[in-house]
């Protein structure tokens, strides 16, 4: 039997925990169904996704120079400890 | 007997490169959210890592990031604690005056630079509270789980999601208000 689709209110309330994949699976097959069937609701979870993405895209770099001076710090934790 | 080498300097080390090293890119970038500053983060990092070698043969071997996360947090309350005692009574402010201090300097020149080349995503995101801004670069900019960014604040994870909800809906509100820009 097919599940009751939920209210938009309800997709509007989880919508911003579904786009981090937070949800259990039900609910996020539930959210996806309604985002499918509701313009409305599929547009706004377009915007925010869009700006979660811009958000991803301000990242810093990693700083190589500074990841292989920890790496190295790491090795010495361990050697100074055993020696 | 068992063969497996959980204790001592051999077992302590195997652990240590199992749980902690391969975790190192994050914890960079975390201590940069939390310092906003590359020398601070460094710093804030080497003393998790010393931290977390201590107490490695302690660790059950179950989320090994949400524990650097929260050994991360306690690294910078301390350090904070060294600095400005009086500071402790609240440690969410605690870390949000702590890094305003530090970003006001490494902010001033980069914010005069970079002003005309500023994205309106990223106008929208200095324009955020503290508080709130640390929350969407953990989680957006750093992809945290809502769990893992609570371990490094120190905050609920319930207070994580209204954080992090209502700062999106103030960044859309910024983007809307901002005009077209010409090209």
């Amino acid at each position: 039997m097919a599940q009751k689709m939920m209210s938009c209110r309800d997709v509007a309330l989880r919508l911003q925990t579904y786009l981090d994949g937070e949800l259990d699976e039900t609910r996020m097959e539930q959210i996806r169904a309604h985002l499918d069937a509701c313009v409305d609701c599929g547009l706004e979870a377009d915007v925010f996704a869009d700006i979660k993405k811009d958000l991803a895209a301000q990242a810093i770099p990693a700083d190589s120079d500074a990841l292989a001076r920890l790496r190295e710090f790491s090795a010495r934790i361990a050697e100074e400890a055993n020696g | 007997m068992s063969n497996a080498p959980s204790t001592g300097p051999v077992g302590q080390d195997a652990r240590f490169n199992e749980y902690v090293v391969p975790e190192l890119d994050v914890l960079y970038r975390v201590a940069y959210s939390i310092t906003r500053n590359k020398s601070d983060a460094e710093d804030l990092v080497q003393d998790t890592l010393l931290r977390a070698y201590r107490a490695i043969e302690r660790f059950d071997g179950r989320y090994p990031r949400a524990w650097l996360l929260t050994i991360m947090r306690n690294a910078q309350v301390n350090r904070v604690r060294r600095k400005r005692p009086e500071l402790m009574h609240d440690p969410d402010e605690t870390m949000a005056r702590m890094a305003d201090e530090s970003a006001e300097a490494a902010d001033a020149e980069s914010q005069l630079l970079d002003k005309e080349f500023e994205a309106p995503i990223e106008a929208a995101l200095a324009a955020l509270p503290e508080k709130f801004r640390r929350v969407v670069e953990l989680v957006d900019l750093n992809e945290l789980s809502y769990q893992e960014a609570a371990d490094a604040l120190g905050i609920p994870v319930g207070t994580v999601m209204s954080r992090l909800h209502r700062a999106r809906r103030n960044i859309r509100q910024h983007l809307e208000a901002s005009p077209l820009e010409e090209t």
